[in-house]
């Protein structure tokens, strides 16, 4: 009788199995979804034709649209590369390879890994492209060994929608007080990391915005008072010293030549006509001013389309205002327009990935936190930010330039 | 939680050693059932996940990703003898997965009951096993179902009785022995915990 139970129990599971053709377990993609919905720090690395890969808590993603049974595209999340802290980071993805550093004693070392069709990377493969001399890379135009190397999360793009990662570096036997450099990584192609002609920088030098370093003094051995709160804007192979008077200054954003930057609490203008002695242009204590002060933890946005575009986002929405050309004080005193964010309060800091091939005016964005958004107008006249949901009609690629 | 498992079945199943009492069913005596209650998620075993096994309801890790939810049945049954009774149960149980999404799952079942204390106060023991069809957002499927449930019961008339339920409900999804297929193999279990109205004829 057991047996009989036994065989009629497992024909019959057998049986039932045949009948279920999804391409996931049911409750798998439960457990799953909710995985995907929890909180990352990501960043944007790439993208090919039809993924865009991230760096999500030190692993390396795949992300990509698939169509759905019942219409729509659902995002997919693979895991391409497990990672650590103390493993090395990635730089960019380009060209079907993972480009990484690594600090090798006191200098950096760099090499690429190649990304499997499908699958994950593993260990082996993973720690044979770290010592192998054939994936060994080296930045273009750079002689000497790196010492220093920061990289930015935030996206520079140029006109026709090409994206630069952007880097500081510092070569090995420089003196503490010399400048950095800094550059745009271009491309990268199987040895070479291509950087722009690079820019030297107060060697303190942050990253901070869209072609905009920011001087500080935290490092104690580094004393340079004059330049604690000075801001450099780089543009092409030169570099623009901008006087802010202000001890807290952050969030600079900005591009076209028109920037601007949080200071006490006001979103202040950055003039470039005003030049005060040693510098190449000043912050704008009476123009452009939103008062935020009441809005705490703001994240600002950046981004370059033809017009100067800027927005922040705070607990209670994304602010916007398109035109910061504009410098009549009475029309930015007032607050800037609030774009809907649907559902989800809780967008952190977020940056450009691409504007729609066909549609005008809609635009993909990325998180650092909780996934991918679309900014587009609503019929309203109000833009809407909507995070792509599954059964969304939007591909990630549609977006791809 | 399995200390509260544990707490849960020694008190139901402490009137199973009770003195026997007088039998009240013959063959042919039937049973008809309505219950409901909660259903808090037990366990979930994925072996090519990241946390093979989690427990409890929640959404962290090591957590089933599953919230408590709500189970709905009707049942009806017929005696075989004096003690044992086979009949069917058709249910309905829902949670919420962490993204909002609605979890059900559908169990139809061939129901077998032991009541080995019978009368005014009954302790019934019973065993499903049949289909269950679940979905989530737009998946689907259609999976053996299995349950087990042991309960107490007072009828107040001759006919009428209530009684509360606890039990272990089982989901194996199976899709095959190797590769891919093998990787969507998963059980989920949870624990119904339910209000149920007899009458008995």
């Amino acid at each position: 009788m057991k047996r009989i139970t036994l065989l009629l129990l497992t024909i019959t599971t057998v049986l039932l199995s045949s009948c279920n053709d999804s391409s996931r377990g049911v409750l798998q993609w439960a457990y799953q979804l909710a995985a995907e919905e929890e909180s990352y720090n990501q960043s944007y690395l790439g993208h090919d034709d039809t993924n865009i890969y991230l760096e999500r808590d030190w692993d390396i993603y795949r992300a990509y649209s698939r169509e759905r049974s019942n219409g729509g595209y659902e995002i997919v999340y693979e895991k391409i590369l497990e990672s650590s802290a103390d493993d090395p980071f990635p730089i960019l993805v380009e060209n079907g390879n993972i480009y990484m550093a690594y600090k090798n004693g006191s200098t950096f070392s760099f090499f690429y890994i190649p990304i499997p069709e499908e699958g994950q990377i593993t260990s082996e493969a993973y720690s044979d492209a770290m010592t192998n001399t054939s994936n060994k890379c080296t930045l273009s135009g750079v002689s000497g060994e790196i010492s220093k190397f920061g990289l930015s999360s935030v996206i520079a793009r140029d006109e026709s929608g090409k994206i630069y990662h952007q880097v500081v570096y510092k070569l090995a036997g420089e003196g503490l007080l010399d400048d950095s450099h800094y550059a745009l990584i271009k491309s990268a192609s199987n040895n070479t990391i291509t950087l722009s002609s690079p820019v030297s920088v107060p060697t303190n030098s942050q990253i901070i915005g869209d072609g905009v370093l920011k001087a500080t003094s935290d490092d104690p051995e580094i004393n340079i008072p004059d330049n604690m709160n000075d801001l450099y804007l780089i543009n092409g192979t030169s570099k623009l010293r901008i006087r802010t008077y202000h001890d807290s200054l952050d969030y600079p954003m900005g591009s076209d030549g028109h920037y601007a930057a949080m200071a006490s609490g006001e979103i202040c203008a950055i003039d470039l006509n005003e030049k005060p002695e040693g510098y190449d242009g000043r912050l704008h204590q009476s123009t452009l001013r939103f008062d935020v002060t009441d809005r705490e933890g703001n994240y600002l946005i950046t981004y370059k389309d033809g017009n100067s575009i800027i927005g922040y986002l705070s607990d209670n929405g994304l602010y916007w205002r398109e035109d910061i050309t504009d410098r009549n004080e009475s029309t930015h005193k007032s607050q800037p327009d609030i774009i809907s964010v649907s559902e989800d309060s809780d967008i952190m800091p977020l940056s450009f990935v691409g504007k729609h091939k066909t549609k005008a005016n809609e635009y993909l964005l990325i998180t650092q936190d909780n996934g991918f958004y679309i900014l587009r107008p609503h019929a309203s006249g109000v833009q809407r930010l909507e995070k792509i949901r599954s059964g969304s009609s939007y591909q990630l690629s549609d977006f791809f330039n | 939680m399995k200390k509260l498992t544990a707490i849960i079945m020694l008190i139901l199943l402490l009137p199973v050693f009770l003195v026997a009492r007088p039998t009240y069913y013959d063959t042919g005596s039937q049973l008809f059932s309505i219950s409901a209650g909660p259903t808090i998620p037990f366990f979930y075993y994925n072996p090519g996940s990241d946390y093979p096994l989690t427990f409890g309801f929640g959404s962290g890790a090591g957590q089933t990703h599953h919230t408590v939810g709500g189970y709905g049945s009707i049942s009806y049954q017929v005696f075989l003898n004096e003690y044992f009774a086979i009949g069917g149960e058709l249910g309905y149980q829902f949670d919420f997965a962490r993204s909002s999404d609605v979890y059900t799952s559908v169990p139809i079942l061939v129901k077998m009951s032991y009541v080995p204390v019978q009368g005014d106060f009954e302790v019934p023991i019973s065993l499903g096993i049949g289909l269950d069809y679940i979905s989530i957002s737009d998946y689907s499927s259609i999976n053996l179902g299995i349950t087990f449930e042991i309960g107490m019961r007072y009828f107040f008339t001759n006919e009428w009785g209530v009684g509360i339920t606890a039990g272990f409900q089982f989901v194996p999804e199976f899709y095959g022995f190797s590769g891919s297929s093998a990787a969507k193999n998963s059980i989920y279990s949870n624990v119904p915990l339910m209000i149920s109205v007899t009458y008995r004829h």
